[in-house]
């Protein structure tokens, strides 16, 4: 598939260090489902990875640690391949990446009506939450900018606003300092999913973990 | 740590990919060995610098390894260094246990879609020139690609650790990566 707009090459790299709150990286993962350009990219931003991880001073680790791995091996037969190849989506589909969260098919989704004309349903994930919009054909969203940064994808339909035309597969990576008015062109209601920044952000592993019970 | 580094010998990244592509075609154990001896201790202090203490690293070194072998025969040398692959599987590894301890719920790991579907041979260039470039980088670059790698922060959270605006954190690691990234292709 043919995308047009991707996440910003800082939101890839991150991706790729494994540095993206997991909202984020759930929308790239599925953005990277429908972008042999950007996989090119995260490939690059691995490999990258690959080569600082090799330069890292040694910490020394317990043989008992190998001797017990090589145990678990022992009673496994021939390892068996595992990753998964490009998903081919029928039209009623969500991305595999989203099954757990909101199910498997649009048709089934149950829209909380926000104003006229758009509907939404939620989703929390380790670090914020993901959103996805159905928003019916023809309608103007107001002008608006956000307060953090904030990433769409188009998972059917399309928009236009500003910055261009959005169809399946494409990504507005947006800046808080970035106003838009969008405009649902397509004939059939325009799903997306959409992820901000969270509000507030605490530093650190431990804090991180704290995040949940403050509802961020 | 010295010792470490001569029962290894100084093999280049390449020999090591070379390895990988043994393990995956005939899962010999001695080659696993030997994989396990030299990346353990690197996935070790990868993990160590992303936050684990002493007892998560060294088990989530051996969940890696362990991966490793389960994973061999879909590694394919052409597509992927040994250090990227390996790279990968911990990376997921500790955002999978992240997520875990967090008990948030089930988000598929990372590493569920094919690297890339291009014929570009990735996994045989030569890390060399890259590993000039990263020690070429000015300050900065280099503070938010390292805290990015090894500390595992997101963009705001670096503006807030260096003190910059958010958006400097983006174009700082956009030129860094472009940099490098041009490293990747200089010798095709």
């Amino acid at each position: 598939m043919k995308t047009h707009h991707h996440p910003d090459e800082s939101t890839l790299v991150s991706y790729a260090a494994g540095a993206l709150p997991a909202n984020a990286a759930l929308l790239v993962s599925c953005h990277l489902q429908m972008c042999d350009h950007c996989r090119a990219t995260i490939r690059d931003a691995e490999f990258i990875g690959g080569t600082m991880l090799e330069d890292l001073p040694d910490t020394p680790i317990s043989t008992a640690g190998l001797a017990s791995v090589l145990r678990r091996i022992e009673h496994e037969s021939e390892p068996a391949p595992v990753r998964v190849p490009p998903q081919t989506l029928s039209p009623d589909e969500l991305p595999l990446p989203l099954h757990d969260l909101f199910g498997r098919k649009y048709s089934d989704i149950d829209w909380s009506p926000l104003v006229p004309g758009v509907g939404q349903v939620k989703a929390s994930t380790a670090s914020g939450t993901v959103r996805m919009l159905n928003i019916a054909p023809g309608t103007c969203l107001p002008m608006h900018s956000h307060r953090g940064s904030e990433m769409t994808l188009v998972l059917r339909g399309s928009y236009t606003d500003e910055i261009g035309r959005f169809g399946v597969g494409d990504v507005a990576d947006l800046d808080p300092s970035v106003e838009h008015q969008p405009i649902v062109d397509s004939k059939i209601p325009c799903i997306s999913l959409v992820v901000s920044d969270a509000p507030l952000k605490f530093r650190g592993i431990v804090p991180r973990m704290l995040q949940p019970f403050f509802g961020i | 740590m010295t010792e470490t580094a001569e029962l290894n010998t100084q093999h280049p990244s390449a020999w090591w990919s070379d390895q990988l592509q043994r393990l995956a075609e005939h899962s010999e154990q001695a080659v696993f060995v030997e994989l396990y001896k030299h990346f353990g201790p690197k996935v070790a202090t990868y993990l160590a610098r992303l936050g684990a203490t002493a007892a998560m690293s060294e088990e989530l070194t051996q969940e890696t390894m362990l991966s490793v072998w389960r994973k061999a025969s879909s590694y394919k040398r052409e597509k992927a260094a040994a250090s990227t692959w390996i790279f990968t599987i911990a990376r997921n590894q500790f955002i999978d246990a992240m997520r875990k301890q967090n008990s948030s719920p089930e988000v598929p790991s990372q590493d569920t879609v094919e690297p890339v579907a291009s014929d570009d041979p990735v996994g045989l260039v030569d890390a060399e020139p890259l590993r000039r470039e990263i020690k070429n980088l000015p300050i900065v670059q280099s503070q938010v690609l390292y805290l990015s790698y090894f500390k595992g922060l997101s963009h705001s959270e670096i503006a807030a650790d260096m003190n910059i605006p958010l958006g400097s954190v983006k174009s700082n690691l956009r030129l860094a990566f472009q940099k490098l990234r041009a490293k990747l292709r200089t010798n095709q």
